[in-house]
C-alpha cells in the first residue's frame, strides 16, 4: 500500500519537475546527460550511464569502442579461452580470437583486460589456484608478445570456483577449464 | 549382527537430523568394536534435565566406529551410583563396559556431573570423575567425558571434545552463491559461522592453540589471506601482494605461517613472522609450489610442487632450505597434511592409470603409501589432532559437495552431510585447552 502511494508522489513529482522547468529561465542539459529516447509501447528506454570523468566527448568514444565487444560478428564477441586439462598452453584454435582482442587493446591505450583464470574441479584447491594463474598468464604472455602493453593486462585466478558448468563429467570440466577476458572499463 | 547395527545407525542418526547442521553417520565400524554401555544419567535438579548427557556420549562412542553400543531397550536396569551396579546382570547383556552417572545442582547454580566407568567381566571400577560446569557448556563436558571412557579403554588420547572448520556454499534464489567460514563441535552440534562472503572462501588453518583460524577470502576479488580470532571474530588481513596470496599454513609454535605468494608471476613458498610481518622466501622455481604444511617438529614444510612434471610432495628442510621430493607412487600427489606426532602424512594421490583422486597415507618411517578411500573426487584431508581418523571432502548426489571421515587404518567410516548446501575444506582443530 504505502508503495503505490509513494510511486503516485513520485509520478507527480516528476510531472511537476517537468512543468517546472518550462517556466523556469531554461538552462542547458548537462554536457553528459545523454538525450533521452521517446518512450512509446514497444520501445524500452535504456538510461545510459555517463562515465565517472563527465567528459560528454570521451563517453561517446567509450560508448562506440566497447560496442563492438557484443557485436557477435565480430571475433571480439568471444572473450572465453578454453584449456586441456592440466594445461596452460593456448591452442592454436583460439589464435583468431586473440589476435583481434590484441588489435583491439593496441588500437586503444587506454583500455585495460582483466584475465580471469579457471580450473575444473579435479585435483587440489590451491593447486588448481595456481593452475588457473598459469593460464591467465598464458593468455597475457601472448597479448604481450604480439605488442600490446603490460599496463593494460590483469591476471587473477579464481582456480575451481565459480564453474560455469557443475557436473561432475567430461563436458562440464571442459567447460570450466577457461579464461575470461573481461574488460573493467565498460 | 547386521540389523542391530543398522538400528543403532538408524537410531542415532534420524534423532541427530533435528539438532545437528552437520548429521554424521557411521557407516563401517571395526571387527572387533567393543561392546559399551552408558546408561542415561541421573538429573538430580529441578525440572527437567538440561539435556541428554550419556546420547551425546554414547553418539561419541558410535561415530568413531570402535564402540558397539547397547540399546536403552535393552539395559537391564539403570543405576546412576556405583553402589547400584548388579555386574552379572550387564554381563548378561553382553556388555564388557559400563557407564553411569548423575547431574546434581551446586548452591550457586553451576552443574556437578559424577560419572563411573566399570569393566564389567571383572567386575571392577576403572575410574571416577567429578566435573563441575557451568550450564552453558554441557555438550563440551559430555564430550570430555567421551574422551575419558575412550582414552581409558583404547590408550588413545579421545578427540570428542573437538572442533571442526568447513566452507559452505549455497546457491542464492537472486543468483550468485553465499560462502560460509563455519566452525562446528566435532559431532556437528553448534554449527556457528564465522564470515559469509558472496566470494569464495578457502583454505581454513587452526592455529596450533585453536584461537584463530587463517584463511583465503575473495572478497576483493583477489584472493588475500586472513587472520580471524574465533572467541571474538576480530581479524585482520595479511599484506597482500598482486596476484596470489593463499594457503596459510601455522608453524608448531603459532609465530610464523607458510604460505603462497606468486606476485603475479609465479607461486613459491614464503615464510611469513607474524610478529615482525616480515616475509621470508623458502622456494624459488618456476614450477608451481603450494599448499606447505608444517612438519610437528617445526623443521621442515612439506609441500606440492609440479617441477617433476606433475604434482608431488616434497619436503624442504628449513633451515637449509634443502629440498627433496617424498612421493614417488602416482602420478598425482598433493596437499599434504601431517598428523600431530609426525609419523603420517594424508595427501591427495591419484594412480597411474587412474582417474580417481583419492586419499591416500604415507607412514614416513617406512615410506608405505596407502590408499584409504574410493571415491573419485576425494581431496582436503585434516587429521583429527590424535591422529586416528582423517576428514576430507567428496562429491555428494547431484553436484553437492559432503563431508567424510576414514580411520586412519581403514576400517572405520563416517559421512557427514549439511542439511542444505555444499560443504568443503575441513580443518580438524587441534585439542582443546582445558
Amino acid at each position: 500500500m504505502n508503495i503505490k502511494i509513494i510511486a503516485i508522489l513520485f509520478v507527480l513529482a516528476g510531472l511537476t519537475a517537468c512543468t517546472g522547468q518550462k517556466t523556469k529561465s531554461t538552462t542547458p542539459p548537462p554536457v553528459n546527460d545523454p538525450p533521452r529516447l521517446d518512450v512509446q509501447d514497444d520501445v524500452i528506454a535504456t538510461e545510459i550511464e555517463p562515465l565517472d570523468d563527465g567528459n560528454a566527448i570521451a563517453s561517446d568514444d567509450a560508448l562506440s569502442i566497447y560496442a563492438v565487444l557484443d557485436d557477435p560478428t565480430s571475433p571480439l564477441s568471444n572473450k572465453v579461452i578454453y584449456f586441456d586439462f592440466n594445461q596452460s598452453q593456448v591452442r592454436a584454435e583460439f589464435d583468431a580470437i586473440l589476435a583481434a582482442h590484441a588489435d583491439f587493446l593496441r588500437s586503444h591505450p587506454d583500455v585495460t583486460v582483466l584475465l580471469e583464470g579457471y580450473c575444473d574441479e579435479r585435483g587440489t584447491r590451491e593447486y588448481n589456484l595456481a593452475l588457473g594463474e598459469k593460464r591467465g598468464l598464458s593468455v597475457g604472455e601472448y597479448l604481450l608478445v604480439v605488442g600490446v602493453s603490460d599496463a593494460q593486462i590483469e591476471t587473477v585466478s579464481f582456480g575451481e570456483e565459480n564453474p560455469v558448468a557443475d557436473a561432475h563429467n567430461e563436458t562440464a570440466w571442459a567447460q570450466n577449464r577457461r579464461v575470461h577476458l573481461v574488460y573493467p572499463g565498460r | 549382527m547386521i540389523i542391530r547395527l543398522l538400528l543403532l545407525i538408524g537410531i542415532f542418526s534420524t534423532a541427530s537430523v533435528a539438532r545437528a547442521e552437520l548429521v554424521i553417520d557411521i557407516t563401517h565400524y571395526v571387527e572387533d568394536a567393543l561392546p559399551v554401555a552408558v546408561v542415561p544419567f541421573a538429573w538430580r535438579g529441578a525440572g527437567r534435565a538440561p539435556g541428554d548427557i550419556a546420547k551425546i556420549i554414547a553418539d561419541d562412542l558410535t561415530r568413531s566406529g570402535q564402540f558397539k553400543l547397547l540399546e536403552r531397550g535393552k539395559m537391564p536396569d539403570q543405576p546412576s551410583m556405583a553402589k547400584d551396579v548388579r555386574f552379572a546382570q550387564w554381563r548378561g547383556a553382553g556388555v564388557d563396559h559400563l557407564v553411569v552417572g548423575d547431574i546434581q545442582v551446586t548452591a550457586s547454580g553451576r552443574y556437578e556431573i559424577r560419572f563411573y566407568l566399570f569393566d564389567v567381566v571383572r567386575g571392577e571400577q576403572m575410574a571416577a570423575y567429578t566435573i563441575p560446569i557451568h550450564p552453558r557448556v554441557f555438550r563440551k563436558a559430555a564430550h570430555r567425558i567421551a574422551d575419558i571412557v575412550y582414552e581409558k579403554l583404547t590408550g588413545e588420547k579421545g578427540a570428542f571434545d573437538t572442533r571442526i572448520a568447513y566452507v559452505t556454499v549455497e546457491k542464492k534464489r537472486s543468483g550468485g552463491q553465499l560462502f560460509r567460514l563455519k566452525i562446528a563441535d566435532s559431532d556437528g552440534h553448534n554449527a556457528k559461522t564465522m564470515i559469509a562472503r558472496r566470494q569464495a572462501i578457502m583454505s581454513p588453518a587452526w592455529s596450533p592453540k585453536g584461537d584463530k583460524i587463517a584463511y583465503v577470502s575473495f572478497e576483493t576479488k583477489r584472493p588475500n589471506i586472513y587472520i580471524q580470532e574465533v572467541a571474538t571474530g576480530k581479524r585482520t588481513r595479511l599484506r597482500a601482494f598482486k596476484g596470489i596470496n593463499s594457503a596459510p599454513a601455522w608453524s608448531p609454535d603459532g609465530r610464523q605461517l607458510a604460505l603462497v605468494l606468486s606476485h603475479g608471476k609465479n607461486p613459491d613458498i614464503y615464510l611469513y613472522d607474524l610478529r615482525t610481518k616480515k616475509f621470508t622466501r623458502l622456494t624459488r622455481h618456476f614450477a608451481i609450489d603450494t599448499e606447505p604444511v608444517w612438519a610437528p617438529n617445526g623443521r621442515s614444510i612439506l609441500f606440492t610442487s609440479d617441477r617433476g612434471g606433475s604434482p608431488q610432495v616434497y619436503e624442504a628442510t628449513v633451515a637449509t632450505k634443502k629440498i627433496q621430493r617424498i612421493t614417488f607412487e602416482g602420478n598425482y600427489n598433493a596437499r599434504p597434511r601431517f598428523s600431530a606426532d609426525g609419523r603420517n602424512v594424508a595427501m591427495v594421490h591419484r594412480d597411474r592409470g587412474d582417474s580417481r583422486f583419492q586419499i591416500a597415507v604415507l607412514a614416513r618411517d617406512t615410506g608405505a603409501l596407502n590408499v584409504l578411500t574410493d571415491g573419485a573426487l576425494d581431496e582436503s584431508p585434516s587429521f583429527s589432532p590424535n591422529g586416528r581418523m582423517i576428514i576430507y571432502a567428496t562429491a555428494g548426489r547431484r553436484s553437492r559437495g559432503v563431508l567424510a571421515a576414514v580411520s586412519v587404518d581403514g576400517q572405520v567410516r563416517q559421512r557427514l552431510a549439511l542439511q542444505t548446501g555444499s560443504v568443503r575444506e575441513p580443518a580438524w582443530s587441534p585439542f582443546s585447552r582445558h
